[in-house]
């Protein structure tokens, strides 16, 4: 009786003791299943940007396009309204890398090309391009720097967008002029000299 | 009075200071005494071994990014990896083969690195994720061990370079996300690439400059307990891996391993991928059955009840 007492109770827990064999490659799979994962990247600027100046006159077009080495590039083509079409007056490859953050044109045909894309302290912070296409004036971030008198940490500080720009950059109304919020003032940029003031 | 300083709401302010200092604000750059990391370079070349990424560590930038964490960032003599296959980082399984499969020392990893310790993998490869609106630049683990770069970081900005990648996907590995933590403002190292401003010289990198890639007090608590971390330099690890003792390396590797017995990386690197395929899993032993005091006794009791043999 004592034995079969026993044997009962040895049985039971043999019976439960034995793990399937698959279960602990079940488990494995479920204790390697993939962290989070966390990626650095730079997303594109649009394929297509369209500035107008304010009268109408002409348009500024910002194309992405990729280089033979694969990188991204953007060409800018100012095109003239006559009538009902519009010409084209140039188009040239920018210097930027992937591309300026923001573009402005006025009724003359100056373009102004401000900050990069990538957010970093460019040579090419400010870009005035004359009627023809030529580099009128060119302004780094080390200008920038100078002109507001502040340090570069303050200038960064303040920004808005992109690296030192801090609100929407505005045309005067005679077009002559461009005013950028930073570093908690107005850098006014003189579209016919060039020229900056804080 | 003499018994100011005690007075009960003194030390409630005192106490509320404290906790909002602690809580709040980018690094001070003192966080007590220094640890260290070890990262693995690892080359990725084509099956001959012709065509390999760059190697674009940018260690100088990285090592001056973590220093405001009192964090030592060490980079090991590089390994190489021969695969064709992973040129490319095509998708999230690919990267997790990479840094997750085979046994210690696969596919170029340091054979004292584990999932959650040891030195963190940094592979350089040709391409992440491409054709996806977007350039990734790199890749890593939350957590856990493993990070892929694009050595395109090396041409970056016109051939400046991306200078705080690599910095940023350790910050990934010792637990730190985009958003957790402080993280988010432009100029904190986790920020998503589309809104970090990122250095173009190392006197662009905090505290100097422009102040980028700043850390918070709470991203530097979190990284410093990191099990990535160390008290100590050198690769000796405050605790032993557990996945050391798990597999022969090599034919001819001493039995127990010791940090100083190991053979150079750089030859691991050059055997061929099937050396490092995990043995064969251990035959599972079914754990024999419990004996409660209950079964004891009444197995007691029934042998003593068996009768002697003359």
């Amino acid at each position: 009786m004592l034995g079969v007492l026993v044997g009962g109770i040895l049985a039971g827990q043999l019976a439960i003791a034995p793990i399937p064999p698959d279960l602990p490659q079940v488990l494995s799979l479920l204790s390697q299943s993939q962290p989070m994962l966390g990626r650095d990247a730079v997303p594109y600027p649009p394929l297509l940007r369209h500035e107008v100046s304010p009268a109408g006159t002409y348009h500024l077009v910002l194309t992405l396009e990729q280089d033979a080495e694969g990188n991204r590039r953007t060409t800018a083509s100012l095109f003239e309204t006559m009538g009902d079409r519009c010409q084209q007056v140039w188009s040239r490859p920018l210097p930027h890398s992937y591309g300026p953050r923001l573009g402005l044109v006025n009724d003359r045909g100056t373009v102004v090309l401000l900050d990069e894309w990538i957010n970093v302290a460019s040579p090419y912070a400010i870009v005035v391009m004359g009627p023809d296409g030529e580099v009128k004036a060119q302004h780094s971030f080390d200008d920038i720097v100078a002109v507001a008198d502040q340090s570069r940490a303050a200038v960064v500080e303040q920004a808005a967008q992109g690296f030192w720009i801090a609100g929407r950059p505005a045309l005067n109304r005679s077009g002559s002029q461009v005013s950028i919020p930073t570093a908690g003032g107005q850098l006014t940029l003189d579209l016919t000299t060039g020229d900056l003031s804080f | 009075m003499v018994n100011l300083p005690l007075q009960p709401r003194f030390l409630l302010v005192c106490g509320l200071s404290a906790a909002l200092v602690s809580c709040t604000g980018e690094g001070g750059g003192s966080s007590g005494p220094t640890r260290f990391v070890n990262i693995q370079p690892i080359q990725v070349c084509d099956d001959f071994g012709l065509f390999c990424a760059d190697l674009a560590t940018f260690e100088e930038a990285t090592r001056k990014i973590w220093a405001q964490a009192n964090l030592d960032v060490s980079f090991l003599a590089p390994n190489r990896l021969n695969a064709s296959r992973f040129l490319t980082i095509d998708s999230q399984d690919e990267f997790a083969e990479l840094s997750f499969a085979g046994g210690a020392g696969a596919f170029g990893r340091n054979p004292l690195s584990t999932r959650t310790s040891g030195p963190i993998s940094l592979w350089f490869v040709e391409s992440i994720f491409p054709y996806e609106g977007f350039d990734t630049l790199g890749l890593g683990w939350i957590g856990q061990n493993g990070i892929v770069i694009d050595d395109d970081i090396r041409t970056f900005n016109n051939g400046v370079g991306r200078l705080d990648t690599v910095a940023h996907e350790i910050g990934h590995n010792l637990g730190l996300t985009h958003e957790g933590f402080g993280a988010g403002g432009a100029n904190n190292l986790m920020t998503d690439g589309s809104f970090r401003n990122s250095p173009s010289t190392l006197d662009d990198i905090t505290p100097d400059g422009a102040n980028l890639d700043r850390l918070t007090n709470r991203q530097i608590e979190v990284v410093r307990d990191s099990g990535f971390t160390r008290s100590s330099p050198g690769l000796a690890a405050d605790s032993i891996p557990a996945a050391v003792s798990e597999a022969p390396l090599l034919a001819d590797a001493p039995a127990v391993l010791s940090p100083d017995a190991l053979p150079p990386v750089t030859h691991l690197a050059l055997q061929p991928e099937s050396a490092f395929v995990d043995p064969p899993p251990p035959r599972q032993i079914p754990n024999g059955p419990a004996m409660s005091f209950i079964t004891a006794a009444l197995l007691a009791g029934y042998l003593g009840w068996q009768p002697r043999r003359s």
